[in-house]
């Protein structure tokens, strides 16, 4: 009979489940989707209700129920960081302590509560593991590698912020690990915070800002604020941080040592803040670099897998598959605390079955392409739009293709549509907004009239695989648009200034894609893992020669990636989209009833 | 609540915070810092704690969080 384990993250931020069986990943979504708060950190009831309706199966069929992370172990951490605080953390402390002595030091319990009131049968006892072990797990488990060194690298688990674990079959072995309060994704975030982004939010904003400045603060941040040992490892000098305080992340010992102050949210950006970005940058790629080589040293390994937050920063990724320490890499495509639903789930299941869910093959992964969400087929979709009355056009399969390919040419906006959806926060094809990455005012347009975001914000390609090569300088496959790659020699335009004043220079043939620094979050696109995306990619390099689009994510700034034609819908009527797609249904703005404004819908939205 | 929590702050988390500004002990201070090396097994141990993975790590671990 087959065995079904659930795996659930929750209660700190990005709540998701994952089940899996011995047969592979039945599903996988974040609470978000369904809830459309994002990065919502409530108990994922919404996930897990899909995860058990996509298994067909109710909780008391569950082989084991696993929860991400020991919070019993959290709360003597916390324990240990607030005895070192000192008089200014005792306010916090005494705000904190009582959630901490209700049910945050036993979150198993309330895991077990919340399944109780799903009313959907008694669910086996709760299990938990460790939060860096639930990451591992979905870095290696997952992975087409039969052995591999692993590499974790997030804000803080229980007590690690770093770990490096050596993989072997359905084996994982801790081999080391840094400890808070020293974390290089604690260190990413306090500057975020410090350049007026949104902590555990904001830090892909910092990433994007840093080709715009000069990492002229980078030696500064290392010989005050962060040492990077010999050996790959590295500690934090905890007088430029507040954290341990529990209410913001750097202060007045920060601000003194650059000269500036914390910049206020959407307070206007400066050069310094571009330069800020860049210097950390340049530090986090120096110390993901020392941490690869230390992977490769404590392992002996030559395949490397990785996940944690800091396994989401493109640059750094891109700069250590450049640096060539290992054969080949791997990257959880959810790798930020989503994944750890779906580590630990295939963690229980290798321990029910010592074996892994899928035998590693040379090339593909267990992700399926990472499409583990909600489908709806073209039946559910028409019905949808019929009911509604909203006016739509059917197109075959061919015929679907040309068409969107001719709207992209033209310079339309499309949205897209298609099959499952996308786990983790990288839209894949499934959930995307796409256009034509030749035309020169596309990235303008998308910022500011689709996404309603800064306008310093860059856009991804995605690429027909086999054709990725034409356009950028790419060392492997990036299915997961996890990797930053330059855009081809050949494709490059002179940049006459840098900075915040080239923001609408055109860089490329492709602008709309190209990074001020040349570089691009590329992903390529296979017909295995998304035949209709790649077939829609096939048809616009038919008729123009370009074998990539542009490809955001299904939302506005604020909102979580659209998960259902609800959803979609609402979110192409409040926006200037030119095009719908969803599934075969193909509707244009121009002929949807006028009356469906909801003009005040950006105050239900909080900004990022 | 918040005046026991306050309370319990003062009598046992200040004394230890004093503690470890003045001596700079424990990965929080001053000293570790300085370390040239920041893993919680030292990598001269790794040898050891390769040959007996989980006790070792989890020993090593243990005696350098301090």
């Amino acid at each position: 009979m087959t065995q079904y384990h659930l795996g659930i993250s929750a209660f700190y931020h990005d709540a998701a489940a994952a089940i899996v069986n011995e047969h592979g990943i039945v599903a996988a979504a974040q609470q978000e989707r369904f809830s459309r708060r994002r990065h919502d950190a409530a108990f994922p009831a919404d996930a897990i209700a899909y995860c058990l309706d996509t298994s067909g199966i109710e909780l008391c069929d569950l082989a084991s129920v696993t929860y991400y992370e020991d919070s019993g172990a959290k709360f003597r951490r916390t324990l240990g960081s607030f005895a070192c605080a000192g008089p200014k953390g005792a306010d916090t402390f005494s705000d904190i302590l009582p959630g901490w002595l209700g049910q945050r030091r036993r979150m198993d319990r309330v895991v077990a509560q919340e399944l109780r009131a799903m009313q959907r049968g008694t669910p086996p006892d709760i299990k938990v593991t460790d939060h860096h072990r639930s990451h591992a797990a979905s870095a290696f488990l997952p992975s087409p590698f039969e052995s591999a060194a692993i590499l974790c690298i997030d804000g803080v688990g229980e007590w690690h912020t770093t770990t490096i674990w050596h993989g072997q079959g359905p084996e994982l072995r801790l081999v080391n690990s840094v400890s808070y309060p020293h974390s290089l994704g604690l260190l990413y975030s306090a500057f975020t915070y410090y350049c007026g982004f949104k902590v555990d939010s904001g830090e892909y904003k910092l990433m994007g800002l840093a080709p715009y400045g000069v990492p002229r603060y980078a030696r500064k941040i290392l010989d005050h604020v962060v040492s990077l040992k010999e050996d790959g490892s590295f500690t934090l000098n905890l007088d430029y941080f507040t954290f341990l305080e529990g209410k913001t992340m750097v202060g007045q010992a920060l601000e003194e040592l650059f000269g500036q102050p914390i910049r206020a949210p959407e307070v206007e950006m400066t050069q310094f803040h571009c330069d800020m970005a860049a210097s950390i940058q340049s530090v986090t790629n120096d110390a993901v670099l020392g941490l690869v080589r230390a992977a490769a040293r404590m392992t002996g390994e030559r395949n490397l897998c990785i996940a944690g937050g800091v396994g989401l920063n493109c640059v750094a990724n891109g700069k250590l598959i450049e640096a060539e320490i290992f054969d080949r890499v791997w990257i959880q495509p959810a790798a930020g605390d989503a994944g750890c639903a779906l580590g630990a789930a295939l963690d229980a299941q290798v321990a029910a079955t010592a074996s892994r869910p899928v035998p590693t093959s040379d090339n593909v992964d267990a992700m399926a392409g990472a499409y583990l969400g909600p489908d709806f087929s073209d039946a559910q979709i028409r019905a949808f739009l019929t009911e509604n009355g909203y006016p739509f056009e059917e197109l075959g399969e061919p015929a679907l293709y040309d068409q969107v390919a001719a709207q992209l040419e033209a310079g339309e906006v499309v949205g897209w549509f298609q099959g499952r959806m996308e786990f983790g926060p990288r839209a894949l094809g499934a959930r995307s907004i796409i256009g034509d990455p030749r035309n020169t005012d596309m990235q303008k347009t998308m910022n500011l009239r689709i996404k309603y975001r800064e306008s310093f914000r860059p856009f991804a390609p995605s690429v027909l695989r086999d054709h990725a090569d034409a356009c950028f300088d790419l060392k492997d496959e990036s299915p997961y648009m996890l990797v930053v790659a330059p855009v081809t020699a050949g494709r490059r335009h002179p940049i006459s200034q840098g900075g915040l004043g080239s923001i609408n220079e055109v860089r490329s043939d492709l602008p709309a894609i190209t990074h001020l620094d040349y570089s691009a979050r590329v992903q390529t696109v296979s017909p295995d893992t998304n035949p209709r995306y790649a077939a829609l990619l096939s048809a616009f390099h038919a008729r123009t020669g370009c074998p990539a689009v542009v490809n955001t994510s299904f939302n506005v700034r604020g909102e979580p990636i659209v998960c259902t034609p609800i959803d979609a819908y609402r979110c192409f009527m409040r926006t200037e989209m030119d095009t719908l797609v969803l599934g075969t249904c193909v509707l244009k703005k121009a002929d949807q009833p006028k009356n469906l404004s909801d003009d005040n819908w950006r105050e239900t939205i909080p900004l990022d | 609540m918040k005046l026991l929590a306050l309370l319990f702050y003062m009598v046992f988390f200040l004394p230890v915070w004093a503690f470890v500004r003045l001596t700079g002990a424990t990965r929080f201070g001053r000293r570790f810092h300085q370390r040239d090396s920041a893993w919680d097994v030292p990598v001269a141990a790794q040898r050891h704690a390769q040959a007996q993975p989980a006790k070792g790590a989890q020993l090593a671990a243990r005696e350098n969080r301090g």
